[in-house]
């Protein structure tokens, strides 16, 4: 009988087995959020990470949209490659459910970062970085409003507000006019709080008082221009209107919009990087206002680069710059290749070219990675087989490393300069050239820039501008200069709609070189129409707002035309 | 540590009762481990009893419903997992399978649309991969009574498997052997290179774009007169076998004495994968899955009183494949057309380019191979003491069960460089590019998955039964606690209990409850109590009709009513947690760290376990002499605080939604199981037909107020697919121009969509449910006869009322900006000149916005029926046996899968996406038995 306890216990075992596991209340190595603000940490470095994560979202630009630059969307550039989503913007495909550069909730997700980390860093112990970080964080977030603006026109501003799951949101938009007047007002309150350059060695990266700045000027310039300031397209209720611009022109926007860029040139401490090359492949220089950091990589370089060569130089040639911007830049006597004077032959014309063409695009039989590239019918570049290859006959140079003499790509800095002195120069030109007129500080900035790009002073010192231009002509000068300067940094495709450009130069047909090689070794040039690109009038100046979001918060009014 | 509290009662009752002497043993185990094969056995078998969760009980009484199939049926359909024999054979119980890959071809399970808890032997502790020859039934629990003692288990209904046991009726040994092939059932068909190159220029040029093949070019593919710079490959013929091979031995020991009993069974299957391989390479790369099984059984009478058993299960599963893994080897079949390159280059070097790094031919026998070996084991121990002694009926039991699992993949894959030729070899240069490295293969080993699940439980029954009043209670207290992986250990553990009464097996009334809580929910809100009441009313027993209908053998009804759980929270979802997020560091040189933390899923403080109120109810009968069975069941099944996100909310609230316990969704239905069996002499035969009807709805979903109703998917069934609703291909330019605009871009051949809302714009507002919305229907029939030694049956199995989306790269051509491959479905694309019989929109080269829309257009019927399984078997008359000391020798086929009918071309109905096909096998087999 006495073997029956024994039994007992054991069936009894599994009872106080399942009776004496401890039940956790969760893992220990995961971060609460009393271990990202936390009122011990005297370094702060979580509420530190916190704030770095936010950086991260700002604008990353390059390949960013399918492996496709913004500007294959624009008369700069073609896709290289068939059927990828940047021919929505192309083909006006775009629709309130189908966008691929819709930011709006990625925009909102990270306001609500922001307001979050203003709501509780004030409990971390570091009284020396605090007010830098709410600086920092009160930028970002001017910048993301802005990233909005330029997409949907006027979007609900929502202060402060950390919104509870339960809250129900039903903003209503604000006016173009109260978002600017926000962002403004916001680099303005936080300018003084902003650190000062020279930062240190650590800091560089973070938003200094000259990235506040820098992000007025170009909102200020942006409110001046002729889209927004009295020229929105008519059409739409007069709510819709108030969404997308000013009811009327004011030509003191433009004073405001040159004063804010002046005040950051004048500040003396950013200036232009004596080679061009340099302000994209320095991690840290002289010209970039605020770039986005990134680890060296030879992703430029794998997506953009000529598809002839092989292995550690293999890439994909994604990007196809048209013949259009090509011609865009002048020669190095600085006049266009228009002007009878320039010196242009088109039976050679890549020589004697403004020296930035050669940093911008690769052109046929310019020396890439030891060899001449070949984009003639047939080359190796462009060897008119099944493979993606060059629409146009060019490929991407810019931001790409200095692999003239190279035979592999190696790691190389890439970081998205979102904001460099040249752009607030130019903002500045083009400010005052409205407000005033072609005035002698026009000139000087423009010869500034020409200077740097490598271009001959010429006898009159002018460094190839003609010294009688009109208020018109300059402007054309200027908006030709800042789409040299500034290509493949996602500005043409936004200053195409601000200077209500876009219904014209985005529906046109896009040019390309077809270049034959000759038994002699010399190479024929031919423009050929390469592509089309279309651009519905008006409604593409403005995004459509996501149908979800319409669906949602029902006091949205849509963009008009959508 | 609140279960304590509530288990000092349940120890105290069990130390009492050890001062107490027992009586005699329990003889209500059911003895049903006889595996004999004899003539009658493919006769689908119905015992006596069924089994239940923690109890057996006997069909007459039960109130719940509940189907049962057993071995003999199992054993006939070649599948890997025990869920692939149960396809098409029990009434609410929805079976499909989407991949053939070897190891990882899994069948998912639904029970009245739900995927319910798989248990084996009463632990929560279950295999997918198992051999039928160990199992002695599957059943399946489909009602709140017989789950709900598994508390916050219990909503999906519960799978039970239960293993052999040996008897006391002397040893058998049993020896089957299959062998046989399997084939694909169907696979796309790829375009050859000459097609593919024309339409690839039609679709450039509907696009406005140059062509890229010119007429030289064309003819070179058309003639093949160029197979290196014009290739054509077959890549299917190139890389993959025609059929492969099947095969499964199984050994089983099965006897007792007086006081001991054991079921042994060892199985080893082998299932061969579709990859041609190289004799050059030392190893195999191709796909492949070796399982070993062992289970003992034991049951040993320690004393009168006390019964113990320890059931020992160990599994060892072999996987193989190549480097670069099966899934890579298929979707890249979707991704290379035949005119990509060819497979070698004339230097014999792999051919390919920097778009086509990955050469097929390289894949699958260049990259090396990537072995997955998967271990586990399981020990259940269970002690069962009759507590008659304290009083007639009483009894209590204790079962530990433990299962360890480990996978462990090896990685000695390899890359390879491929190699294009070039035309310029000026200056020395090698004639060919070369992309891509040939690297040194890999030899480095990872547990990707582990996990130690203790299952312990005690438990105490009591029956009795006076003057026709019978009662029969069960009380457990459970706790089941699980590690997995790296998380930390997690552990449902709770009481349940049941009591069942009846009055002369007419009258039954059941009462089941389970109470019980995990770590998934926040500290004070983890237990919940689910009941659950059953009723059953055996007709036939009333005086009223006994003996008076003769044609009527039996007649009860039934219902059931409760309240069921799932549990099925997130790891600590009601604390929130920042994780780190995209990385970003600042400095003037680049810093070493560049972790960044942001705030992770929004916290859900008051999250809890789903619920489901379900009625079930049924009529079980026996007509003509027992000759036709059937059951009748339907069911209203309301699913609520279901864990959704809210989509009703805007994004401007800067985060995703958590999961929050707000929908509500309604599933009901029908189910018919019924069987006919007869005989004449020598002859019998039995049809036995199942069939389900099963409705869903959404009752309630947080959705935005929507301003058009057919945007709204409440009151469509759940998992509705929304979409545009196609209105055919535009014909011309003032077709497009005289429709609602649909973008820029747009052609003739282009998908025409219907505005809903009429204004003039399609946009995410004319989106609507698509495809059916009628209720499923899913059947089979299993039928057979048997005629002196000879045997065959048959199942058929289909589904109605079914929708497939066919899109995707295994259907649309060109995809990946042209790089993709393309269909013999894009052979019936729109043209001007077919415009009429147009299967296909206009050929688009890459992404297309307009037709790549979830449309009408792309909704195919996905009805089919099947000819799940075929099987001829012939066993040699005993006379002939009696010499040899054999008791049965038996050689059969059978077909798995064997035909397919169904109005979709070139694709299966279940595996349709172009991944791993699913597989036709023929298998012949001897069985035999000592």
């Amino acid at each position: 009988m006495k073997h029956n306890y024994l039994f007992i216990l054991m069936i009894a075992a599994p009872g106080f087995l399942a009776s004496c596991s401890k039940q956790n209340s969760g893992p220990a190595e995961m971060y609460t959020p009393g271990r990202i603000f936390d009122s011990l940490d005297k370094n702060g470095t979580n509420a530190q990470l916190y704030l770095n994560n936010i950086y991260a979202d700002m604008p990353k630009g390059f390949n960013r949209i399918d492996f496709d630059m913004l500007e294959t969307a624009t008369d700069d550039a073609m896709p290289s490659r068939d059927g990828s989503n940047i021919q929505i913007f192309i083909k006006s495909n775009l629709t309130n459910t189908n966008n691929p550069d819709d930011s709006w909730s990625q925009n909102y997700a990270s306001i609500r970062k922001i307001n979050l980390f203003l709501s509780q860093v004030g409990v971390v112990p570091v009284p020396a970085l605090v007010p830098y970080w709410k600086a920092e964080a009160r930028f970002l977030r001017a910048l993301f409003y802005f990233e909005l603006l330029k997409r949907y026109g006027g979007v609900p501003l929502i202060g402060d507000t950390v919104f509870q799951p339960s809250d129900k949101i039903l903003y209503k938009r604000n006016t173009f006019d109260e978002c600017v007047t926000y962002i403004v007002s916001e680099c303005d309150s936080i300018k003084a709080a902003s650190r000062v350059e020279p930062l240190n060695a650590t800091d560089w990266g973070k938003a200094s008082r000259g990235a506040v700045m820098a992000l007025k000027s170009r909102v200020l310039l942006y409110a001046a221009s002729p889209l927004y300031n009295g020229g929105v397209p008519s059409g739409g209720s007069p709510q819709q209107q108030s969404y997308a611009g000013y009811p009327s022109y004011d030509i003191n926007r433009w004073n405001k919009a040159a004063i804010a860029a002046n005040d950051l040139i004048t500040l003396n401490v950013y200036s232009l990087e004596p080679t061009f090359n340099n302000v994209f492949l320095n991690r840290q220089n002289k010209e970039v206002i605020l770039p986005y950091l990134r680890a060296t990589t030879t992703d430029l370089e794998t997506n953009n680069g000529p598809i002839g060569y092989s292995q550690s130089a293999a890439a994909f040639g994604n990007t196809s710059p048209t013949l259009d911007l090509v011609n865009a830049f002048g020669m190095s006597n600085g006049k266009a290749i228009t002007d009878p004077t320039s010196g242009y032959n088109p039976n050679d014309p890549y020589t004697g070219r403004d020296p930035r063409l050669v940093n911008t695009v690769l052109y046929n039989n310019t020396p890439w990675l030891s060899r001449p590239l070949q984009t003639y019918e047939g080359g190796l570049d462009k060897p008119n087989t099944n493979r993606v290859q060059t629409k146009t006959g060019f490929y991407l140079r810019k931001f790409l490393g200095n692999f003239t003499t190279s035979t592999v790509y190696t790691a190389q800095n890439h970081n998205f300069p979102i904001f460099r002195i040249a752009e607030v120069m130019l903002n500045y030109a083009e400010a005052l050239n409205e407000y005033s007129g072609p005035t002698a500080a026009v000139y000087n900035t423009l010869i500034n820039i020409r200077k740097r790009a490598g271009i001959a002073a010429g006898s009159d010192g002018k460094y190839g501008l003609s010294a009688t231009l009109t208020q018109d002509q300059m402007r054309q000068v200027i908006r030709t200069e800042r789409r040299v300067e500034m290509a493949f940094e996602e500005q043409r495709y936004w200053d195409l709609r601000r200077w209500k450009m876009a219904e014209t130069a985005l529906n046109s047909s896009l040019s390309g070189m077809k270049i034959i090689k000759n038994a002699d070794g010399t190479f024929s040039y031919q423009p050929v129409t390469a592509g089309q690109i279309s651009f519905a009038f008006p409604k593409m100046y403005l995004y459509p707002i996501p149908n979800s979001e319409l669906n949602t918060n029902t006091n949205l009014i849509q963009n008009f035309g959508w | 540590m609140i279960l304590k509290r509530k288990q000092v009662p349940l120890l105290l009752l069990f130390l009492i009762s050890s001062f107490i002497s027992f009586s005699q043993a329990d003889s209500s185990h059911p003895k049903s481990g006889d595996d004999s094969i004899n003539i009658s056995k493919w006769l689908a078998q119905q015992g006596p009893i069924y089994h239940l969760l923690f109890q057996t009980r006997s069909r007459k009484l039960n109130t719940g419903a509940v189907g049962e199939i057993y071995n003999n049926d199992l054993e006939k359909t070649a599948s890997a997992s025990f869920g692939g024999t149960l396809i098409g054979r029990m009434a609410g119980l929805y079976a499909t399978q989407t991949s053939g890959e070897p190891g990882n071809d899994d069948v998912s399970l639904l029970v009245r649309g739900q995927a319910p808890l798989v248990m084996v032997d009463g632990t929560p502790q279950s295999f997918v991969s198992l051999n039928p020859e160990q199992i002695e039934s599957i059943t399946v629990l489909k009602d709140p009574l017989s789950t709900v003692m598994m508390g916050s288990r219990s909503s999906g209904g519960v799978v039970l498997i239960t293993t052999k046991k040996g008897s006391q009726s002397g040893q058998s040994i049993t020896f089957t052997a299959l062998q046989g092939i399997q084939q694909p059932t169907r696979m796309p068909n790829f375009l050859n290179a000459y097609n593919y190159a024309t339409l690839y220029n039609e679709a450039l040029a509907n696009d406005g774009k140059a062509p890229v093949y010119s007429q030289s070019d064309l003819d070179a593919y058309k003639n093949h007169t160029d197979p290196l710079g014009h290739p054509d490959v077959d890549w299917q013929k190139q890389i993959l076998k025609n059929q492969t091979s099947f095969s499964r031995y199984d050994l089983s020991f099965s006897g007792g004495m007086k006081s001991a009993r054991y079921f042994a069974n060892l199985d080893y299957m082998l299932q061969d994968g579709l990859f041609k391989t190289e004799k050059f390479n030392a190893y195999n790369t191709n796909a492949g899955y070796q399982r070993y099984i062992f289970r003992s059984n034991v049951e040993i009478d320690l004393s009168k009183y006390v019964t113990t058993s320890l059931n020992l299960f160990g599994r060892v599963q072999n996987t193989n494949q190549p480097g670069v893994t099966n899934g890579t080897v298929y979707s890249n079949l979707l991704s290379t057309p035949n005119n990509a390159y060819p497979v070698k280059n004339a230097d014999g070097s792999l051919a390919g380019s920097q778009n086509y790094l990955n050469n097929l031919y390289g894949q699958t026998v260049l990259s090396g191979y990537k072995p997955i070996y998967e271990r586990d084991f399981k020990v259940d121990f269970v002690m069962k003491g009759n507590l008659d002694r304290i009083t007639k009926g009483l009894w209590i039991k204790g079962l530990v069960a433990v299962n360890a699992y480990q996978r462990e993949t090896i990685d000695r894959s390899k890359t390879f460089a491929v190699f294009s030729r070039v035309a310029d070899t000026t200056g020395g240069k090698p004639p060919y590019n070369q992309f891509g490295i040939n690297g040194v293969q890999a030899n480095t080993t990872a547990i990707n998955s582990q996990n130690r699940l203790t299952y312990s439980e005690v438990s105490m029954g009591y029956s009795k039964t006076k003057g026709g009043h019978t009662i029969t209670a069960l009380a457990m207290a459970s706790n089941d606690y699980r590690m997995i992986n790296t998380n930390l250990p997690m552990s449902f553990s709770g009481l349940s209990g049941k009591l069942s009464y009846d009055y002369k097996q007419t009258y039954m009334v059941d009462v089941a409850a389970g109470y019980s809580g995990s770590e998934l929910y926040p500290q004070n809100k983890r237990y919940g109590l689910f009941p659950a009441v059953g009723l059953g009313w055996n007709i036939t027993n009333e005086d009223f009709l006994k003996d008076k209908l003769n044609w009527l053998n039996a007649l009860k009804l039934r219902a059931s009513y409760g309240k069921t759980g799932n549990a099925n929270a997130g790891y600590y979802a009601y604390n929130q947690y920042y994780v780190t997020g995209t990385g970003y560091g600042f400095g003037s040189t680049i810093p070493s760290s560049t972790t960044t933390l942001q705030m992770g899923v929004l916290a859900n403080p008051n999250i809890t376990w789903e619920k489901a109120n379900k009625f079930s109810t049924g009529i079980d009968a026996t007509l003509f002499n027992n000759r036709l069975d059937f059951s009748v069941d339907y069911f209203n099944d309301k699913y609520y605080d279901l864990l959704q996100q809210r989509t009703g909310g805007s994004s401007i609230f800067g985060t995703a939604y958590m999961l929050d316990n707000i929908g509500t969704n309604r599933y009901s239905g029908w189910e018919l199981q019924a069987q006919w069996k007869g005989s004449k002499g020598s002859f019998s035969y039995f049809v036995s037909p199942n069939f389900t009807l099963l409705k869903s709805q959404v009752v309630y979903t947080d959705e935005p107020n929507y301003q058009y109703a057919w945007l709204r998917q409440t009151g469509q069934p759940v998992g509705q697919a929304f979409g545009y609703v196609s209105q055919g291909l535009f014909q011309s330019q003032s077709d497009i121009a005289g429709h609602a605009y649909q973008g820029g871009g747009i052609v003739p051949g282009d998908i025409k969509y219907k505005d809903l809302n009429g204004d003039g714009v399609i946009n995410g507002s004319d989106q609507a449910a698509i495809g059916t919305t009628k209720p499923l229907i899913y059947y089979g029939v299993n039928t057979g006869f048997a005629y002196k030694g000879l045997d065959l049956t048959v199942l058929l199995q289909g589904v109605a009322d079914r929708t497939v989306f066919l899109t995707g790269s295994g259907y649309w051509g060109f995809l990946n900006n042209g790089q993709g491959q393309a269909y013999q479905e894009q052979l019936g694309r729109w043209t001007p000149a077919n415009a009429a019989n147009a299967t296909y929109p206009r050929l688009w080269i890459g992404n297309n916005t307009n037709n790549m829309q979830q449309s009408s257009y792309w909704a195919h019927s996905g009805d089919y029926m099947r000819i799940k399984n075929i099987e001829l078997g012939y066993s040699l008359p005993s006379s002939l046996l009696r010499k040899t000391g054999l008791s049965v020798i038996r050689i059969f086929v059978n077909a798995t899968n064997m035909f397919t009918f169904t109005s979709l071309k070139n694709r299966d109905p279940e595996d349709y996406t172009g991944a791993y096909p699913i597989m036709k096998i023929i298998n012949g087999g001897l069985s035999v038995k000592f």
